[in-house]
């Protein structure tokens, strides 16, 4: 009865049986678990074909079952996984859904039921993508960005068929969770703050997560309008994209399509999506800093600002992606102004980190590793993007293996190491039990070492000029003798870092498993997911009273306090 | 719903109800989806000669159509409970109309031999009409289950004098919004066929 519900407190029922507990529930923490876990298990088969892709680079022509046609397949199949249904995914749907209540105060999402049902369609999505292993001609290998004509029209590219209409299907799913999902976060972070949390008290998790929302629920429908164009080129002869065509002297009954036009609807969702990832990292990041740094962030207003300002410079850089599709020199002039300026805002936020860790007293377990680790791969990531803003420098380099070094570790090794050191740190609080230090760190060790030893010889590949998106060299050797052994080595050194995750994956199970019960608040935080009064803590968060705000996040070594963080929750006297 | 029995004692908004919020938050994603396409289709008229269209007739009388439709839901959401009902029933009837009549669109240019794939006007008109006609399905959904609402609250009211809705009540706030997602639609359909009229 909608009638009367509104004026009734404390009227939810902890749901008791074990299908509506754990598996179709509408708590917020278990639709974070649920996310979570998805995402990952989703994660490791784009790994496992990164691993296919390394093997034929490392050692071409020794897995016969590798042929150029499958290994577009796989490359296409890992871009698209690592970035959307895992980074993605686990960054909103998981992060967002575990923090965002907790954070602010709240016993839910402001829809619980449209957050459940954002999980089941993601987990829709996902099925489809994977289904397109299963179909005549198999998924897509037109490269993560699709870009027609070659992702539709007929051997074209693997997949030209029924691989790139089930992946834009999964896409138009994925866009419809995510859109579920990112009405109910940017909702519930502005209606259901509780006494006292008010914006500027926000944790930067939830800010990073919060502006990333905003992002995800303007960028998606470019994908959205993008994917079902395609989907009408590919199915129905439309010309959308598709410009007059002729094969083997025959012309396809297409007209006057623009392939660029999909580009740039492509990439002015493709450039916000850099940020949807890395704005919750660079969030989970700055509150692990300052938490295991025992200091208080430095610069807060000014990481709230940079935050703002590379979601919305982040609109206007798209075309940074396609100098080399030809654009009127004007405009690639002012696409190369705005990469530089958001550049600003990011180094602002990199200053603050290294001044909220100067002399600070640095805790370096699992999660502050992680934490470090992405700073450093953010700031080298970072400064070789500002190499491809510069059209002079990126049109050399915009084909080669620079790129894949740059979005690796900007993108790719950064973010995941977000989500790792944001993994480790709360897994106390949504579990209850420890995971093993010795273990953690080892596995951060190998990651971080591994991830340098993988992704900065591409920088020197992409110098040199190795094509990207090549299943082979044969007959370019000439390049540089040392390619091909620098490719071994990667090869090597990758096949290893990868099942260093399983060190990880262990470590979680076992640590939920038999791991040493947790306390309350392990790292002594501020925050106010720490202050529930059970671990983990129950549906609806709180007990019987809300927590009430009366301090910013970060009082961490406060002068003359008996310790050396104060909680949110504790009043501005005592 | 949950919702609503989560936010007792919150420092936040409670005078601006989360649907409300979310409502506008979801046109914001609408507005961009239908100006994404319509950019698109404005650059992609430049790269063909051919791009005829006849217009049907037909579309004027549906655009009345979905006006008068507006127009319902509007005076049921403003209105008495007791008069609610009937112009609920009929605001979404005229939806229904509307979206047959631009079946009918379609069928008028299929025999004019105009189809999805004959040229650009064509292909995007179809996709345009079609994905309008989707959102107007999705709102017609949230009508279905206002309307039991608005039924349910009419009756109890037609036995005594009518008043109004609290200005709070949860059934009026639906009115709201539902009568406010049509004007929307109605606003994105005129815009559509302003510019199909222009260009072709
Ligand atoms: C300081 C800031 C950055 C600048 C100036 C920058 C600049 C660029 C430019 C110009 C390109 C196009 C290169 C080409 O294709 O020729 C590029 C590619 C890319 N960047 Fe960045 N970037 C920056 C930060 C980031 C961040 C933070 C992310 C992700 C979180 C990211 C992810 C990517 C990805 C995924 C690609 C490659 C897409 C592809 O072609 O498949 N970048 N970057
Ligand atoms: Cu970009």
């Amino acid at each position: 009865m909608p009638h009367a519900a509104s004026h009734t407190t404390e009227e939810h029922h902890e749901p008791t049986g074990f299908w509506s507990r754990y598996i179709f529930s509408q708590d917020h923490k278990v639709i974070a678990i649920q996310y979570t876990i998805t995402a990952l298990v989703v994660g490791f088969v784009g790994l496992f074909l990164s691993w296919l892709m390394r093997l034929q680079l490392g050692f071409p022509g020794e897995f016969n079952f590798i042929n150029p046609n499958n290994y577009l397949q796989f490359m296409t199949q890992h871009g698209m996984i690592m970035v959307v249904y895992l980074l993605t995914a686990i960054l909103l749907g998981g992060f967002g859904n575990y923090l965002i209540p907790l954070m602010i105060g709240t016993r839910d999402m402001a829809f619980p039921f449209l957050n459940m049902l954002s999980y089941w369609i993601y987990l829709v999505s996902v099925i489809l993508l994977l289904a397109a292993f299963f179909v005549p001609g198999g998924p897509t290998g037109a490269g993560w960005t699709l870009y027609p004509p070659q992702s539709v029209l007929p051997n074209a590219s693997p997949g030209a068929d029924w691989g790139i209409r089930l992946l834009i299907l999964s896409l138009a799913v994925f866009v419809a969770s995510g859109t579920m999902g990112g009405l109910n976060y940017v909702t519930t972070v502005l209606q259901l703050r509780t006494r006292g949390m008010t914006l500027m008290r926000m944790p930067l998790s939830v800010w990073g997560i919060f502006i990333a929302s905003i992002l995800a629920l303007l960028a998606f429908p470019a994908l959205f309008v993008g994917g079902v164009m395609l989907l009408l080129d590919s199915l129905f002869g439309t010309s959308f994209f598709i410009p007059v065509v002729n094969v083997l002297g025959q012309q396809l009954g297409r007209e006057g399509g623009n392939p660029i036009l999909f580009q740039h609807l492509f990439w002015y969702f493709g450039h916000p999506e850099v940020y949807i990832v890395i704005l919750p990292a660079m969030g989970i990041v700055s509150d692990l800093l300052s938490t295991h740094a025992r200091k208080p962030i430095f610069g807060y207003k000014a990481m709230v600002i940079s935050i703002a300002a590379i979601a919305a410079i982040g609109f206007i850089v798209w075309a940074h992606h396609m100098f080399v599709s030809g654009m009127n020199p004007y405009f690639g002039f002012w696409f190369a102004i705005a990469t530089v300026i958001i550049a600003i805002p990011s180094a602002v936020k990199t200053y603050n980190w290294l001044l909220t860790l100067w002399k600070g007293n640095l805790h370096l377990n699992t999660p502050m590793l992680f934490a470090l680790g992405f700073v450093s791969t953010f700031i080298i990531g970072g400064l070789t993007g500002l190499f491809l803003g510069n059209v002079i420098a990126d049109v050399p380099l915009h084909d080669t293996y620079f790129v894949t070094g740059h979005f690796h570790l900007v993108m790719g090794v950064s973010a995941i190491f977000g989500i790792f050191g944001g993994l480790y740190h709360w897994f106390p609080k949504a579990v209850g039990r420890m995971y093993s230090e010795a273990l953690g760190k080892l596995h951060f060790w190998v990651t971080f070492v591994g991830s340098y030893l993988i992704f900065f010889p591409m920088f020197g590949e992409g110098f040199l000029g190795l094509p990207r998106r090549y299943f082979s060299f044969k007959g370019i050797e000439s390049f540089s003798p040392i390619i091909h052994d620098l490719n071994v080595f990667i090869t090597i050194v990758a096949l290893a870092v990868g099942a260093a995750q399983l060190l990880f994956v262990f470590n979680l199970i076992w640590g939920a498993w038999k791991g040493r019960k947790a306390e309350a608040n392990p790292w002594r935080a501020t925050t106010l997911e720490w202050q529930t009064p059970t671990t983990p803590p129950p549906h609806g968060n709180w007990g019987a009273q809300l927590p009430v705000v009366h301090r910013w996040p970060y009082d961490y070594s406060l002068p003359d306090a008996p310790q050396d963080y104060i909680p949110q929750t504790t009043s501005q006297r005592s | 719903m949950s919702a609503q029995t989560f936010t007792e004692a919150n420092g936040s908004h409670p005078e601006l109800p989360a649907t409300k919020l979310a409502l506008w938050l979801f046109l914001a994603v609408a507005t961009m989806l239908f100006a994404m396409l319509l950019s698109a289709y404005l650059v992609r008229l430049g790269f063909s000669e051919e791009h005829a269209l006849p217009k049907p007739n037909l579309l004027w009388f549906n655009t009345l159509l979905l006006v008068f439709s507006s127009l319902a839901l509007e005076r049921a959401s403003r209105g008495t409970a007791r008069r609610a009902p009937a112009l609920w029933l009929v605001g979404g009837a005229l939806a229904v109309l509307f979206l047959i009549g631009q079946l009918f669109a379609w069928s008028e240019l299929a025999q004019a031999g105009y189809f999805l794939a004959t040229n650009p006007a064509s292909s995007f008109f179809y996709l345009l009409t079609a994905l309008h006609g989707m959102h107007l399905l999705g709102g017609l959904v949230a009508w279905t289950r206002t309307a039991s609402c608005v039924i349910q609250e009419g009756r109890g009211e037609s036995r005594g004098e009518a008043v109004r809705f609290a200005p709070a009540s949860s059934t009026r706030v639906k009115l709201e919004l539902c009568a406010f997602y049509w004007h929307f639609l109605l606003a994105v359909w005129v815009v559509i066929l302003i510019l199909v009229w222009m260009t072709t």
